[in-house]
């Protein structure tokens, strides 16, 4: 391994003065074995020098030490000559589990216990969460504190946020399958790991490349014999930042797919009609795609009766769309924002706070206001910064949020 | 391990045999006329194979202890030398002091008896018993801590250390000398016709029930099954010090059965050793190829800790037999074994039993498969090792070991001495339990707790 500090020209940016060129050589069995790592600085801070791999921070007061650091960390986290696609982070409980994928498999290692080994990451995820349970780690079983999910970025190594989530039917009769759907170095395209391979669409951003990404993966699950129907796998979870981009190519139709509690929308792009799965009290976005309104009125009755939420394909029909329908998409996600939850975002909802930037343009004093309103369940929570993080929510800066948000949680997952 | 020499050339020939080849042999030297007897030298080269066997099989505690050392996480390896430790020097202590004769009371109603103190006082040349008490005490003990060493493995990792040294003083003091002098003690087994040679049974099957007892009180370790059921693997630390640990063991195995035919000199005796020996190996050999090949039927790909453990299986299973049966026997009994425990490993991980060295498989299972080999492929006398005797003599020593320990540990549950908490169980016995670590420069590195 071999790690190189060089002045960071390219940014002309007082925030990262350095890239970390690390150069894995055969140490790795990686197709990707170099990395620029942005190398922090922070002036008010003792140890200002800082960076993140796989979620770990090495911190120091000179720049030159950084290398060393790195080093240091790169080696502890190559596992079976490999560095981690995924990792798990236990926000709470100030813990991070990289995620390694051999052959078929996901691996998590935990220092001096049990692997946890499957091919389907949503299982790996579930032992490991018994485990933590079990040991103490996560606090009591059921209460809010869990592992989310992190992509490594194979150019970076930073963690990244999933843009979407692919998910199988919830099946009494297999395995549970979701993979996590991330966003490309570019920012062109989407990637998820699925049948041990990197798969790959670089073709821009919209529902059809969405779409795209999940023909090719639920074609490789049937290969593998791990889905019986192309039809079992969904695009879900669409995280709003995302949903943000694939919204601006999406005309709405006017039109919605209607059954008694169901109600999905209908837009167009590109002649193609994609259906958008609300879900309650979060904005996270599920999508269909269909080449004509039939087809994707098909596909959506035959995966909404898989899933219990229709009696029988007759029950769906197309009506007009009402107002609320489409507004709804429009709100923000406020609970990205840390220390909103979905009650409280409820509650902001009732006084119109519906975007980030609405969000922004109150003073915390406000929002306090708001909170009290509420009664006991809310008004100890402290919104002092909550406007700054929506701001940076609203601009779409964030991974400036992120590292707030790090902040905020005195959270760094520190190394010692 | 047999102290009865049944249907066998009398003492008075061996030795009449042996007077011939060692008179030829000193006639060319210097001290015939005041050189020692012939009796005397055919003492001496008994005892001296006793005290290589003895040391062979005291040396099998180094094997045990890195088998299981290797074979579980850095964090517990202190403990688990610990322990080693202990079953050796309590053990010692303990069977000097009644558990030697509780195994050899003398003259008893064959279930149980006490000759006393220590070790007997015996004229330096008594020809109808050979070896010397103090030699044979010293091989004797080393069986014992034997019995109990097999324990540490399966428990490791969970169990409390005060209740381990309860254990070890309970099964080296009084369980195994009790069961030991059911047949090697001239008692009602013994009368009954059951044969086990060197320990199959009387050992092993009684270690690796005790085992199973212990694993199944104190229950898995954390994370080692998940809630629908499927198994974890929790990696040894060090599997270069596992293998070298079963190497030990191979080695010493070669004092446990070839030295319990308890005397080298006569020609029937001198070949039987070799015999003996020659059939061990021929066993730990089909035993490891065996759980080999099972190993990737099993896991697609062939599996070292399998393996190494087949080569113990098939050890087990010819120490019962390993003076009566062929070479081509021992063959086949070896490679049964091999299978056996690759298959008892498996069926463990299904039941949720956590064994984290395989110790029921392989001394539980293949030492009763030892026993009914004994009867399938032996060469006795009629009424000797029937299969039905066999049977039931396997039984008996599975019950008593696994119900007085079960009962133990259960006991030491109830008063709270017996599992650690989950945050000692993370953190690791070594630390907890003892104060220190053995790999300090790597637990305390920094991204190990994240």
């Amino acid at each position: 391994m071999h790690i190189q500090l060089v002045k960071n020209e390219a940014l002309n940016n007082a925030s990262v003065p350095y890239i970390a060129e690390v150069s894995m050589g055969n140490d790795v069995t990686h197709l990707w074995r170099d990395y620029r790592i942005p190398v922090y600085y922070n002036k008010h801070k003792e140890n200002g020098y800082s960076a993140e791999i796989a979620g770990f921070q090495v911190a120091s007061e000179t720049a030159e030490r950084i290398p060393d650091l790195m080093k240091y960390l790169i080696e502890n986290l190559t596992n079976v000559a490999r560095l981690p696609n995924y990792a798990f982070v236990a926000r709470r409980a100030q813990r991070v589990y990289p995620v390694y994928t051999i052959e078929d498999e996901v691996m998590v290692v935990t220092p001096n216990g049990p692997i946890f080994r499957h091919v389907e990451l949503a299982k790996v995820r579930q032992y490991l969460t018994e485990y933590l349970h079990k040991t103490r780690i996560l606090g009591k079983d059921g209460k809010s504190d869990k592992l989310h999910v992190r992509g490594i970025d194979p150019n970076t190594l930073g963690l990244r946020r999933p843009v979407f989530y692919l998910k199988k039917r919830d099946a009494a009769d297999g395995d549970p399958f979701w993979a996590p759907v991330f966003e490309n170095g570019a920012q062109d395209g989407v990637y998820a790991y699925a049948a041990s391979s990197r798969r790959d669409v670089a073709k821009g951003v919209g529902p059809s490349v969405v779409w795209d990404l999940r023909n090719i993966v639920a074609h490789v699950l049937v290969t593998d014999k791990r889905l019986s129907d192309d039809n079992d796998l969904r695009a879900d979870r669409i995280m709003p930042r995302y949903w943000q981009k694939l919204t601006e190519s999406m005309t709405p139709t006017g039109k919605a797919l209607v059954a008694d509690a169901l109600r999905l929308p209908i837009y167009e792009v590109n002649g193609k009609f994609i259906a958008v799965e609300r879900r309650e009290n979060e904005n996270r976005n599920g999508i269909y795609v269909g080449d004509t309104l039939a087809d994707l009125e098909a596909r959506v009755a035959k995966d909404m009766i898989r899933r219990g939420h229709l009696s029988n394909a007759g029950a769906l029909s197309v009506e007009a769309a009402d107002a609320s329908d489409e507004e709804n998409i429009a709100n923000d996600d406020l609970t990205l924002i840390e220390g909103i939850g979905p009650k409280i975002a409820n509650l902001l909802a009732e006084k119109d706070i519906l975007t980030f930037a609405t969000l922004a343009s109150n003073e915390p004093d406000a929002i306090k206001d708001i909170l009290n309103q509420g009664g006991p369940a809310y008004n100890r929570h402290d919104p002092t910064s909550w406007p700054e993080q929506a701001a940076l929510a609203a601009a779409g800066d964030w991974d400036m949020l992120n590292k707030l948000q790090e902040e905020l949680v005195g959270g760094k997952y520190a190394l010692a | 391990m047999k102290k009865f020499v049944a249907g066998r050339a009398p003492k008075v020939l061996q030795i009449a045999a042996l007077f011939v080849v060692v008179s030829m042999f000193t006639t060319g030297t210097a001290f015939a006329q005041d050189g020692p007897t012939t009796q005397e030298i055919a003492f001496a080269i008994d005892n001296l194979t006793m005290f290589i066997c003895a040391v062979l099989v005291l040396f099998m505690q180094a094997g045990f202890a890195m088998v299981e050392a290797g074979f579980n996480s850095s964090k517990n390896t202190i403990n688990i030398l610990f322990k080693n430790l202990i079953d050796v020097s309590l053990g010692a202590v303990l069977f000097f002091l009644v558990g030697y004769q509780i195994m050899y009371p003398g003259d008893f109603n064959g279930f149980f008896g006490f000759g006393g103190i220590g070790i007997p006082a015996q004229d330096a040349l008594d020809p109808n018993y050979l070896p010397h008490y103090q030699v044979d005490f010293l091989f004797q003990v080393a069986f014992a801590a034997t019995a109990a060493t097999i324990v540490s493995g399966a428990v490791a990792g969970r169990m409390q250390f005060r209740a381990y040294l309860v254990y070890s003083a309970v099964l080296t003091g009084i369980i195994y000398p009790i069961s030991g002098s059911w047949k090697w003690g001239g008692g009602f087994l013994h009368e009954m016709g059951f044969y086990d040679f060197a320990g199959s049974l009387i050992v092993h099957a009684v270690g690796g029930f005790a085992a199973l007892a212990g694993a199944l009180v104190l229950g898995p370790r954390i994370g080692r099954f998940n809630s629908d059921g499927t198994a974890n693997a929790i990696p040894g630390h060090n599997i270069t010090v596992a293998a070298l640990g079963v190497f030990i063991l191979l080695v010493g195995w070669f004092g446990f059965n070839p030295g319990s035919v308890l005397a080298m000199t006569g020609e029937a005796n001198t070949i039987l050793v070799m015999v003996t020996a020659v059939n061990t190996l021929l066993a730990a050999a089909t035993g490891a190829v065996a759980a080999t090949i099972i190993s990737v039927f099993f896991m697609k790909k062939p599996d070292i800790g399998m393996a190494l453990n087949g080569m113990l299986a098939g050890l087990v299973g010819i120490t019962a037999n390993a003076d009566s049966v062929t070479n081509i026997s021992a063959l086949i009994i070896g490679l049964i074994a091999g299978i056996l425990v690759v298959v008892g490993m498996i069926a463990l991980e299904k039941l949720q039993i956590d064994d984290t060295v395989g110790a029921f498989p392989v001394h539980g299972i293949c030492g009763v498969w030892g026993g009914i080999a004994t009867a399938l492929f032996g060469n006795f006398e009629p009424g000797i090792a029937t299969l039905s005797v066999q049977l039931l003599g396997s039984a008996i020593y599975c019950v008593w070991a696994f119900g007085t320990m079960y009962t133990l540990f259960s006991v030491l549950k109830a008063i709270g001495w017996l599992r650690v908490d989950e945050e000692e169980e993370v953190a690791g016995l070594d630390v907890v339990e003892h104060g220190t670590l053995n790999y300090p420069e790597f637990v305390g590195a920094a991204v190990v707790e994240i």
